[in-house]
């Protein structure tokens, strides 16, 4: 199973200190960037590429929060949620605010950093059903957002 | 999965495998530059040598500007399967950057007196797949070894980060003859690393000099002439630099706008850039150092030499390749490589801007109950519909076990290298019977036509010696 975790040598935390997200990713890509293996024969070439390759997906998939929720909530079996009759309401006032023209982008940002904070307390404290529900959520606010 | 890792500065050690001199080749629209190092600093060899051909008595001639009949500014076409006419001859633009590479593997060898034992090769960032590959067919072709492709902008910051230790945010703004590239990168000790990069391959000092040869009724090399001057003077054979910038404008406001989108693409703000590094000789001309400055709210660096810098970069690339170096480059894929679905749409696989190496995955199913066959076909660009992308590839996966529409499971893998270089292949994993296709896509050039003109090129290589050695007999 692809691990970007261990393929960064991180501890599997949330919370994640982007500079040494960052220095763990160069670290790793000098030891594996084909640069490095430029007269190697094929082989080799070929083996640090593919190593190279999963460096760059656990460095993407790391740098953002949500996909690192998602990992770390498919990762101990969590299933994700699909639905959030909850949020229903919510969902039809922005929609119907955002058709009668009024800026609703500012709100959502809002929304967006108090859903984050959420989100991280709930994956600290192991609560993985408010964790589903915030990454639910926060999913959907990124989507309007854009 | 455990990634094995092994010592670092584990280079292997190169220097016993590699007899002759490792060269930088800038192979430009206008002119090309070849560089190496001789020490720790990269040195260009000889000087600008013009991106052209022409025939002579002797045969082929390269860099000769004022032959007429010659051919110009063809790295614009590479990649198109185009003949060029030159005299009686019919050629390809590879066949005519072969030449130009084999003049400057001459002049390396003459001049150094060593071999040419392997070349980084510079390419505009938005080269696209089959552009890349021509430039490795016509390295072939000139029998130079390719160590890498890498791309200019990238090549430029390597120069300019490794002579200055300049760290933070840089835009490498690279305005040549035939091509406009932006690429943002990140200067870190030891560091190169690409966030951001777009880009016109048909965007450069030759439009402007066809605008101006079209609105002033001159020709290309008149234009070009009246072009260069008045970066120094106010007027020039009756016309102005009001004149010349009136023109050049609509070119250079394009350049900005792409600038803007690149921007927009890494989520960053032109007032977080530390500096602006200019390269290609478009970017002597006054008006684009002004819309530049206006555009960042910056003076531009103007500290380097904007027509040696990406063959000095290029330079220290092969250098550091071959006796190992603790500089990572670490760039990205300029443009969004995908497959045609339904409706003649295309579904993006690999987004541009990815860090590479990269490798990404799409499953696809069949449409038809007992559906036999699927055809995969690879596509290059932004834009939604297959007409208005970069087809590279089609080929046809075959023989899928009889099942119900919806049900075979087709994976397709796109793996993409630290050059740029693109690999599909497709899996069926509905049985346990796989299917796996390796594609290596090209344009222009098949394997069988270039193993033709690789036996005509050595023939008349060995034409071409002889009659050197006659020459310097008599």
């Amino acid at each position: 199973m692809f691990d970007p975790y261990e393929i960064l040598e991180l501890e599997k935390t949330f919370n994640i200190d982007l500079n040494a997200l960052e220095q763990a990713y160069f670290a790793a890509q000098r030891n594996t960037h084909p640069d490095r293996f430029a007269l190697a024969d094929e082989a080799k070439k070929k083996d640090v590429s593919r190593q190279a390759t999963l460096v760059n997906k656990a460095y993407a998939l790391l740098k953002n929060p949500l996909d690192r929720a998602t990992y770390l909530l498919e990762a101990k079996g969590v299933s994700l949620l699909t639905h959030d009759p909850e949020f229903l309401p919510k969902v039809i006032e922005w929609h119907e605010r955002t058709e009668a023209g009024e800026d609703i982008m500012s709100e959502l940002a809002r929304e967006e950093a108090t859903l984050l904070q959420e989100l991280t307390q709930a994956l600290e404290d192991h609560q993985d059903e408010q964790a589903k529900k915030a990454l639910y959520r926060l999913n959907y606010v990124q989507k309007v957002k854009k | 999965m455990p990634i094995q890792l092994v010592e670092p500065g584990q280079t292997p050690d190169l220097h016993d495998t590699v007899k002759g001199v490792v060269v930088g080749i800038d192979l430009g629209t206008t002119h090309s530059v070849v560089a190496y190092v001789p020490d720790k600093t990269p040195e260009v060899i000889g000087s600008l040598i013009p991106s052209t051909l022409s025939l002579e008595e002797e045969g082929f001639c390269v860099g000769d500007i004022s032959a007429s009949g010659r051919l110009s500014s063809t790295k614009r076409l590479m990649g198109q399967n185009i003949q060029l006419k030159l005299g009686s001859h019919s050629l390809t633009s590879v066949e005519v950057a072969s030449h130009i590479l084999s003049h400057i593997r001459e002049k390396v060898e003459k001049t150094l007196g060593v071999s040419l034992e392997a070349a980084v090769i510079t390419v505009p960032a938005y080269f696209d797949e089959a552009a890349r590959v021509a430039t490795k067919q016509a390295a072939a072709l000139a029998g130079i070894k390719v160590l890498r492709l890498i791309n200019e902008p990238t090549a430029a910051a390597l120069a300019y980060g490794l002579e200055t230790g300049a760290e933070g945010l840089y835009a490498i703004y690279d305005f040549g003859g035939g091509t406009f590239d932006l690429s943002l990168l990140k200067l870190q000790k030891g560091v190169f690393q690409v966030l951001a990069t777009g880009g016109d391959l048909a965007l450069g000092g030759d439009d402007i000099d066809h605008a101006l040869a079209a609105a002033h009724k001159l020709t290309c090399d008149e234009a070009r002439t009246l072009k260069e001057k008045l970066s120094q003077l106010e007027t020039y054979e009756g016309i102005t630099l009001k004149d010349l910038e009136a023109i050049a404008h609509p070119f250079v406001q394009k350049t900005i706008d792409i600038t803007a989108r690149v921007f927009k693409d890494a989520a960053l703000n032109p007032k977080d850039i530390q500096g602006i590094v200019l390269v290609g000789g478009m970017t002597r001309m006054p008006l684009v150092r002004q819309e530049v400055e206006a555009f960042f709210g910056k003076m531009p660096l103007c500290d380097i030499d904007p027509d040696r810098a990406v063959a000095l970069g290029a330079a220290l690339s092969a250098h550091g390749l071959v006796n190992g170096s603790d500089t990572l480059l670490l760039d990205v894929t300029p443009l969004s490589l995908g497959l045609e679905i339904r409706g003649g749409l295309v579904e993006k696989i690999i987004l541009r801007n990815t860090p590479l190496p990269a490798l990404a995955s799409q499953e696809f199913t069949t449409q038809e109950d007992g559906q036999g066959g699927m055809v995969i076909h690879v596509l290059q660009g932004e834009r939604e519909f297959v007409q208005d992308c970069r087809s590279l590839a089609r080929f046809e996966l075959k023989g899928l076990p009889p099942l119900p529409a919806g049900m075979a499971r087709v994976r397709v893998d796109f793996a993409v290298d630290v050059e740029g270089l693109l690999t599909v292949s497709a899996i069926e994993k509905t049985t346990g019977l796989s299917q796996h296709v390796e594609v290596r896509p090209s344009s222009g050039l098949d394997d069988k036509t270039l193993a033709d003109i690789l036996l005509e090129s050595q023939k008349y290589g060995r034409e071409d010696m002889e009659r050197r050695l006659r020459a310097e007999k008599q």
